[in-house]
């Protein structure tokens, strides 16, 4: 068993309870068995109705969430302080006696369908939640597979399916509790999620390397359709993951996309008019830190677009930053880390995802990375990264695939 | 040094002042916190907007938002977001109807800066042409954005239904015509007559600030400008929303999508109605959490997989609507389980512990929803504008003390009007779609 992580919170207003589970997405030998499942031991228990799980959290102001991801996922619960302990009671009661429904797994699949459907029908949501995965992992690689899998694998789950991986949310889960926590109620709550998780097997459910070996990089995906009236694009760069570069790309992220000041609303919005939408965010998946730059743009302007957000990138291989934009960048990023702990599930979310890739799951630690960065190091691992072979592009919409593929191929030359 | 003229209101943590300038400022302290979110909000919105056709300037709230960021003679609009991000901001506006909010939240060491950037780019804003037409063209774009989202079509055009012919018949972002014929004069006549920071509200929410200390740094920086014209006096303008006694309308529009999209929207009691609490109340009974009836019956069945229930409130009436998702075979069934549970919820005998139930739960969810100083300071903003005063946690709290009597009026008066329908999708024909009411519902 894992020690839970408790952190305390003097200017919340609620705390977030919740159980990590090793099982991700991944995992599925059907795309969207782990999804289903999630939503459907949510749904009733042995002990609690739908009705009493509706009454004791929504019905209290709190809020039930689910965050399946590709290499974990996470069952969880917003609420007022005073009813962290219950809840949490509640949360472990879903993924140790879920009543697994027929009728519910019935439901929760034919509504997975709906939301397959729903974000098929939207070229931006196509684009981050299908198209960019597959860019840089390559079609076959189970990291391309959407989290919650496709038309044709969710008609084919069966309440068999999700009774053989139920046990899988057992194999080495741990608990947090982060927020609003007076000393002696976080020593009881944590006592409570250590003695509820210590039924937990150990077990290595998968080698993240093997998936990562498949990367077939270069890869362009296009997902074209006439209905949409404008071109989205994301622009990938994938690198090994260390913990040392992890600063580094914040970085190149704040520098390049993340706020107003940023080049590429600055270059590629305002002084372009591209569109209206430009942004960058970090992923971690699969040992690997992925900046990922997107923006949308009329289809006439599809490919001119591409080549200024390539210009902007590869500006930072040719020259050094400089004194003022590295300043501005650094307040800017460490600002957005104050600014950052104001939610208790918010901060939740940034934990989990530092513990789940291997980082020393505290906020200091991501202070830490940002203060480190300088100029010199941030320009030499520019260098040695902006590489063919780490870049990748999705581009949904409006578009004429065989002419952006042959525009890619002259970039990546 | 200027002097606040008083403090009109000391309970429950926060503190409001208005400054010599007649400029109102609210204060609210987070014990621990170390961020602060300061915000600017205007009696300006698309409801203050004039009609459609020849003369309109249907987007123009909206516009001007956008060109509030684009700089003035000490700070063009690139050093304004270099600035602003040096500073750790999240920085941002919106437009709604009846308010305009700017807001930038800051660690709180940088609170004072950020305040003066904002007094800069609100009292000494330069339009100029150049940044005028680049912004057009990012506009026109930001609507042709919304037309890849059939839900949000579905939605704002039901309203627009719904209010045909009053000024919630605008849509926020304007439409294609209206903005490639927009002008900056336009601009800088909607500006002359709506902004105002006589009658505007700063919000500053957060922790970590010795309070006397802000309130005199406020009130020096928003004093400076004494003959700025924005200081002028300019009261809300009044704008009438009547009840429309309509049909039961109905609007379809044919997409090639996999799904279909349904919008239905009625009139509900506005803020100055004694009845707009209750209101509140059964919002949250018929609403999105997992205990309400659309809930239980419709998503936890199956039916649809995505629901949305809305409610803008505004001074004279408010606007509910719901949107649903759903594969257009499953449509009718929507339709009908949602059409049931209205006229049910009208012959539904309410009790104390419902009320309690409910009460307990809009509470608690609302705690939680102001426990970042940004959705906090942005709620107060605008509970301030639509209220025309403030509105705190323990003000909401005792306004929903209600009796059972009063919730069975407020369900008399919202279901004693019509509604409106939307499909976007593929379904069937209209006539099909509008059923045979019992004699004893309301429709």
């Amino acid at each position: 068993m894992k020690r839970p992580i408790i952190l305390s919170f003097p200017n919340l207003r609620t705390c977030t309870v919740g159980i990590v589970t090793k099982r991700g997405t991944v995992q599925d030998q059907i795309p969207g068995t782990t999804q289903v499942l999630l939503q459907t031991i949510t749904r009733e228990t042995s002990n609690y109705s739908e009705q009493q799980i509706a009454r004791k959290i929504d019905g209290k102001g709190g809020n039930l969430f689910l965050l399946v991801e590709k290499d974990f996922a996470v069952i969880g619960a917003q609420v007022r302080p005073r009813y962290a302990e219950d809840t949490f009671d509640l949360l472990f009661d879903m993924i140790k006696n879920p009543s697994l429904n027929p009728k519910h797994i019935e439901i929760e699949t034919q509504n997975l369908i709906q939301v397959y459907q729903r974000i098929m029908a939207n070229a931006l949501q196509r684009l981050i939640f299908f198209e960019a995965d597959k860019a840089v992992f390559g079609e076959k690689n189970p990291y391309s597979q959407s989290l919650i899998g496709n038309l044709e694998s969710l008609k084919s789950i069966s309440s068999e399916n999700l009774h053989n991986i139920m046990p899988d949310l057992l194999i080495e889960p741990w608990g947090f509790a982060i927020g609003y926590l007076p000393k002696e109620f976080g020593k009881k709550i944590a006592e409570k999620i250590g003695s509820q998780l210590a039924v937990g097997k150990s077990k290595i459910l998968i080698k993240k390397d093997n998936f990562s070996k498949q990367i077939k990089p270069k890869r362009l995906i296009t997902s074209s359709t006439k209905e949409d009236e404008n071109a989205y694009i994301c622009l990938n760069l994938a690198i090994d993951m260390q913990a040392s570069k992890l600063g580094c790309i914040r970085f190149s992220s704040g520098i390049l996309g993340e706020s107003y000041g940023s080049r590429m609303f600055s270059v590629l919005r305002d002084k372009k008019a591209f569109g209206y939408l430009t942004g960058s965010v970090i992923k971690l998946l699969a040992n690997k830190i992925i900046l990922r730059c997107f923006m949308e743009t009329k289809p006439s302007r599809a490919t001119e677009a591409i080549e200024s957000l390539i210009g902007l990138i590869s500006n930072l291989v040719e020259k050094e930053i400089s004194t003022t934009e590295y300043k501005t960048t650094k307040n800017y990023l460490l600002g957005m880390q104050d600014l950052s702990l104001d939610d208790s599930r918010i901060i939740a979310s940034r934990i989990i995802n530092r513990k789940v890739h291997g980082l020393t799951p505290n906020i200091k630690a991501s202070y830490k990375e940002i203060e480190q960065v300088t100029p010199k190091k941030l320009h030499k691992l520019w260098k040695s990264i902006f590489k063919p072979e780490n870049l990748s592009l999705a581009i949904s919409g409006d578009i004429n695939p065989k002419e952006i593929e042959n525009y890619w191929r002259n970039q990546l030359e | 040094m200027a002097k606040p003229t008083g403090i009109v209101n000391d309970v429950s943590k926060i503190k409001i002042f208005r400054l010599e300038n007649n400029l109102q400022v609210q204060f609210v302290t987070v014990p621990g916190g170390k961020t602060t979110l300061f915000s600017v909000g205007f009696y300006a919105g698309a409801m203050y907007e004039k009609g459609f056709g020849k003369g309109s300037n249907d987007g123009v709230s909206h516009f001007t938002e956008h060109m509030f960021f684009k700089g003035t003679p000490s700070r063009d609009a690139n050093q304004v977001n270099q600035e602003f991000s040096q500073l750790g901001a999240d920085l941002n506006a919106f437009t709604s109807y009846d308010h305009t909010i700017y807001y930038a939240k800051v660690p709180t060491r940088n609170l004072r800066k950020a305040a003066e950037i904002w007094n800069d780019l609100l009292l000494n804003n330069e339009l100029k042409h150049k940044e005028f037409e680049a912004e057009k063209q990012i506009i026109l774009q930001e609507i042709q954005i919304y037309k890849d989202m059939p839900e949000f079509s579905a939605n704002s055009n039901v309203r627009a239904y719904h209010f045909a012919g009053t000024p919630l018949e605008h849509n926020i972002l304007g439409s294609m015509d209206s903005i490639t014929a927009m002008s900056l004069d336009t601009l800088k006549e909607y500006i002359e007559k709506h902004y105002s920071l006589y009658n505007a509200i700063i919000t500053i929410v957060g922790g970590g600030f010795d309070l006397e200390a802000e309130i005199d740094f406020i009130d020096r920086l928003f004093n400076e400008n004494e003959k700025n014209s924005l200081l002028k006096p300019i009261y809300p303008p009044q704008v009438n929303l009547p009840r429309r006694e309509t049909n039961l309308n109905f609007f379809k529009k044919e997409i090639n999508k996999p799904l279909s999209y349904l919008a239905i929207c009625w009139t509900s009691p506005g803020i100055k109605s004694k009845l707009f609490f209750p209101c509140l109340l059964l919002n949250t009974y018929l609403g999105n959490s997992r205990t309400s009836i659309i809930y239980r019956n419709i998503i936890s069945k199956g039916i649809s997989s995505f629901c949305r229930y809305g409610f803008e409130p505004f001074y004279d009436v408010s606007a509910s609507s719901i949107l649903f998702i759903s594969p257009p075979e499953k449509l009718n069934e929507v339709y009908y389980e949602i059409l049931k549970i209205l006229i049910d919820l009208y012959s539904l005998e309410f009790t104390d512990m419902i009320i309690a139930d409910l009460k307990q739960e809009i509470l608690g969810a609302y705690l939680s929803e102001i426990e970042d100083p940004a959705n906090y300071g942005i709620d107060l903003a605008q509970k301030f504008i639509k209220f025309h005063r403030p509105l705190l946690p323990s003000d909401y709290e005792k306004s929903l003390d209600i009796s059972l009597e009063i919730v069975q009026k407020t369900k008399d008066k919202i279901f004693g009007d019509k509604m409106s329908l939307t499909v976007y999708g593929t379904g069937k024909l209209p006539s099909e779609w509008i059923p045979d009411f019992p004699q004893n519902s309301p429709w």
